[in-house]
């Protein structure tokens, strides 16, 4: 069964500067939804008012047509990975992986080199490590839809490419809402994806749409 | 359980510093007459408040490990304030008893 998380009817102010204005956004189970927009047009705003921490003027969030009016999100339904981290640094790897109830050993299946972390301190590791151990627990936890903030900054080259092998292979059992900078690795994974400008998201499906929306010069497109 | 011993381990993060306060208070209220609890008492919820303030600010990234877990702001703080008055009340009463 498809479900569903959408967003509509979002008015944001912040001192009477309109952030926020016309925001349509549906996020599907078994798909991976790409949001890219220019610094400030309101892309971690809009996450975290799905994930219900930031109260607008006025919004409508639904899972599968029933509206979310309270604040607080179970995990089993949305998990949200911030674009800071957010582990407290001075727990252990293993107890993080027991916090989570995921298996470590599954983890280094698909990122080996952290097989030696695992009775760490998390302050231990580099910030990429820490990322990526971060963005592991989000997108493999047993939920039903994922919102990631730059999953791809911070981490290396060769990591990135694990990192959106793990999405795609995840997006069968869940819905992902993701936005990132480094836009070709959010297309390359995404099935839909919204361009958010002046506060209105618009629904794309060309390289000349995202340019006529000014996130991207024709000429730096690389793809 | 899991839920506990995440509460303990955000109450573990200023549990230092509300226990001196808890401390100091109990010495005083040894020090000085009974009256002064009133006073104790208010010492204490507003260093509370204050830790409130502080941890929110500098602990404000990390409450998203918390949410992430099932268990909100309103819940955590309810938690580990309701447990902190408990133990300041029940060590003014045993240093009652004992004086």
């Amino acid at each position: 069964m498809i479900e569903t998380l959408e967003i509509d009817s979002v008015i944001l102010e912040f001192s009477s500067k309109r952030v926020l204005q016309d925001v349509y956004l549906k996020c599907e189970t078994g798909k991976i939804t790409g949001l890219l927009g220019r610094n400030g047009t309101g892309k971690t705003c809009l996450m975290n008012i799905i994930y219900g921490q930031l109260t607008p003027n006025d919004h409508s969030v639904r899972l599968s047509g029933k509206s979310l009016l309270s604040p607080s999100r179970k995990p089993s339904e949305i998990m949200y990975l911030p674009q800071f981290g957010f582990i407290p640094k001075f727990l252990t790897v293993n107890r993080i992986f027991n916090d989570f109830d995921l298996s470590f050993s599954k983890f280094i299946i698909e990122f080996p080199e952290f097989e030696k972390y695992y009775h760490s301190r998390f302050h231990k590791l580099s910030g990429g490590e820490q990322r990526i151990i971060e963005i592991y627990l989000i997108v493999a936890s047993k939920t039903k839809f994922c919102l990631l903030d730059e999953p791809f900054s911070q981490v290396m080259p060769i990591h990135v490419d694990s990192i959106k092998k793990l999405i795609v292979s995840e997006k069968e059992r869940k819905g992902i809402l993701i936005t990132d900078h480094l836009y070709e690795h959010v297309l390359d994974i995404s099935d839909d994806l919204y361009v958010l400008s002046e506060g209105e998201t618009n629904l794309t499906n060309s390289l000349q749409d995202i340019e006529s929306l000014g996130y991207v010069n024709s000429n730096n497109i690389r793809l | 359980m899991t839920k506990l011993r995440l509460l303990l381990t955000f109450y573990g993060s200023f549990a230092f510093a509300s226990s001196i306060i808890t401390l100091a208070c109990i010495s005083l209220l040894f020090a000085n007459a009974i009256s002064i609890i009133t006073i104790l008492f208010w010492f204490k919820i507003i260093t509370l408040v204050i830790i409130f303030f502080f941890v929110n600010s500098y602990k404000r990234k990390e409450l998203y490990y918390y949410l992430n877990l099932g268990i909100s702001k309103k819940a955590l703080w309810t938690s580990v304030i309701a447990l902190d008055i408990l133990l300041f009340i029940l060590l003014t009463i045993v240093a009652i008893i004992i004086k």
